[in-house]
């Protein structure tokens, strides 16, 4: 009875420790998200008064919206299109710089600083040497190609972004390889070199697999800044030309604030919030397994 | 072989040093242009360095003319915003990651995930019944409330962290304060949160530069009175006719914050940029 006592009186002191923490993040993070579910099926609009349950219909409308899909779709494509990028050349460099010693902090640092700096910096930074006249169309027709109309032709505008998310990213990737490669155990090459393993044996052999948990974590942070992305989109192109480049972040934000449809808003934010919880479990399994 | 390892090893650098190049060349790019008299930012051939370098594009930044609006308000609200919220985040988050780093039981890993699982949420998501709220409230478009956005924001990453740092505190040290008769809240003050004391910093680093960096919320949340550096480059965007000389300057201020803590944060920059969760 007084241990059961003593253990309740103890989880109530630290209770009191984490009780602001949580009645911060309840208040708003999990309240909106309630909040958010229960207008998804209203047709909530900033612009009339009052509202109305309408089931699922604003779930409906979003699947046969063909600007949806759009968006849906330019949202994979710039997952796929920057993360395997981002990670093929984030393990050269993290190979890179693992092997050297001298002076490595330093390269680290400046090799970090783009993952730093605001998004919405690093977009102008893009804007401008992808003008029509600007510094990479220059260097192209120097080169003898032909210049590029990066913003005009959706599919060019589509790879500035990517462009954009690669520059930026990568370095934050290569870090993260490079924490994974110094904490694979020594005596692993050890073992493999009494064997007889030459260096791109050990790669393959030893390397390779010890790296996939780094990098089903490298992908699960990308994805998760890829998906909810919208400040780089929104100062290159803002969606445009036309919804070329609309990912599924700035179609929400379009659709609520720019049409005040708050409803359906809110309804097409779930069902992001729903692919982002399935892609995110499927990658924590994958971090899970063989632990 | 021995040779041969030289040259490995100084055709690695050389791949570095190319690397890096194709990192910083972009930022060269962007200082060098906000030097340059207007006109010459797209000048063909390019002007490599600066011909006639000025400070005008800075001063009409700092001072709302030109094409740059609102002038030094922006910068001056990301400071005194992402400032304040860094330190009502760090106080929350450091309680609640005391708390759960020295409460053993099964409840405290199981607030831990789910306090992180709360920064996973896309923003998009929070940000509409966030901003209800702060219509109800009289919050929009004040300090205020962009300080309550971002404390938000940051706490799950400070909590998260601080809890990694204080779990590497031996615990005799704690309990000999306590023998000496300090409550918990006393040894957290006096002994456990001195020698974190540089964990605490880089934690702050980072929430600052967080909330400075951040672009939604305070695009949704203010108007002009409490808008954000982030909002003032994004002003740029509308403009017909854009003054890339001062948009390039702006874009410097913009990225300050973030190479100062490149620097400042060597040690800790992948566990600060990854939520301190690759540690598992």
């Amino acid at each position: 009875m007084i241990s059961l006592f003593g253990r309740h009186y103890r989880a109530a002191k630290w209770l009191g420790f984490i009780a602001p923490c949580v009645l911060v993040l309840l208040s708003f993070v999990i309240f909106p998200l309630v909040y958010s579910l229960y207008l998804s099926f209203t047709d909530f609009s900033l612009t009339q008064v009052g509202y109305r349950f309408i089931g699922l219909r604003n779930f409906l409308d979003i699947v046969r919206s063909t600007e949806a899909k759009k968006s849906a779709f330019n949202t994979m494509l710039i997952l796929i299109g920057s993360v395997s990028i981002e990670v093929v050349v984030g393990i050269s460099v993290a190979l890179m710089l693992n092997r050297i010693g001298y002076s490595r902090s330093i390269f680290v640092t400046l090799i970090a600083i783009p993952s730093l700096v605001a998004p919405t910096a690093v977009g102008a930074i893009w804007k401008m040497l992808l003008q029509p006249n600007g510094l990479v169309n220059y260097i192209l027709s120097a080169l003898g190609a032909s210049p590029i109309d990066w913003f005009g032709k959706p599919t060019f505008a589509l790879f500035s972004i990517i462009i954009a998310d690669i520059w930026q990213w990568t370095p934050f990737v290569a870090l993260i390889f490079l924490a994974g490669l110094t904490s694979i155990d020594p005596t692993l090459y050890e073992a493999a070199k009494v064997d007889g393993a030459d260096s791109m044996q050990q790669f393959w052999y030893v390397t390779l697999p010890n790296l996939r948990r780094t990098f089903a974590f490298a992908v699960l942070f990308r994805a998760i800044d890829v998906i909810r992305f919208m400040d780089t989109v929104w100062i290159i192109t803002r969606g445009g030309p036309g919804i070329a480049t609309q990912t599924a972040a700035v179609y929400i934000y379009v659709q609520g604030f720019r049409f005040f449809r708050i409803g359906f808003s809110s309804a097409a934010a779930w069902l992001l919030l729903i692919a982002v919880s399935i892609l995110t479990g499927f990658l924590l399994r994958l971090i899970r397994e063989k632990q | 072989m021995r040779l041969r390892r030289g040259i490995v090893t100084v055709v690695t650098y050389i791949l570095v040093v190319v690397v890096l190049a194709m990192t910083l060349f972009p930022f060269y790019w962007m200082i060098n242009t906000a030097f340059k008299s207007k006109g010459g930012a797209l000048a063909i051939p390019p002007q490599w360095i600066p011909e006639n370098p000025t400070l005008e594009n800075f001063k009409e930044v700092i001072t709302g003319t030109g094409m740059a609006q609102g002038g030094l308000r922006y910068a001056m609200n990301s400071l005194v915003i992402a400032t304040a919220s860094m330190v009502i985040a760090l106080l929350l988050g450091t309680l609640a990651a005391y708390g759960l780093a020295r409460w053993e039981s099964k409840w405290s890993d199981r607030i831990s995930m789910w306090i992180l699982s709360t920064r996973m949420f896309p923003p998009s998501v929070t940000v509409i019944p966030v901003f209800l709220m702060f219509v109800r409230l009289g919050l929009v478009d004040t300090h205020l409330g962009l300080i309550i956005a971002y404390v938000t924001y940051n706490l799950p990453f400070v909590t998260w962290m601080m809890r990694g740092f204080f779990t590497e505190i031996p615990a005799e040290l704690e309990d000999a304060a306590r023998v000496d008769g300090c409550s918990n809240l006393g040894v957290l003050f006096r002994v456990s949160l001195p020698l974190v004391r540089s964990g605490l910093a880089v934690a702050g680093l980072f929430a600052f530069v967080f909330s400075w960096n951040e672009f939604l919320f305070a695009l949704v949340l203010t108007r002009i009175r409490a808008s954000t550096i982030p909002i003032q480059m994004a002003s740029y965007q509308g403009v017909k006719g854009l003054i890339w000389e001062s948009m390039m300057a702006c874009a410097v201020i913009t990225s300050l914050p973030g190479v100062v803590l490149a620097f400042l944060a060597q040690k800790h920059l992948v566990k600060g940029l990854s939520m301190g969760a690759v540690k598992g």
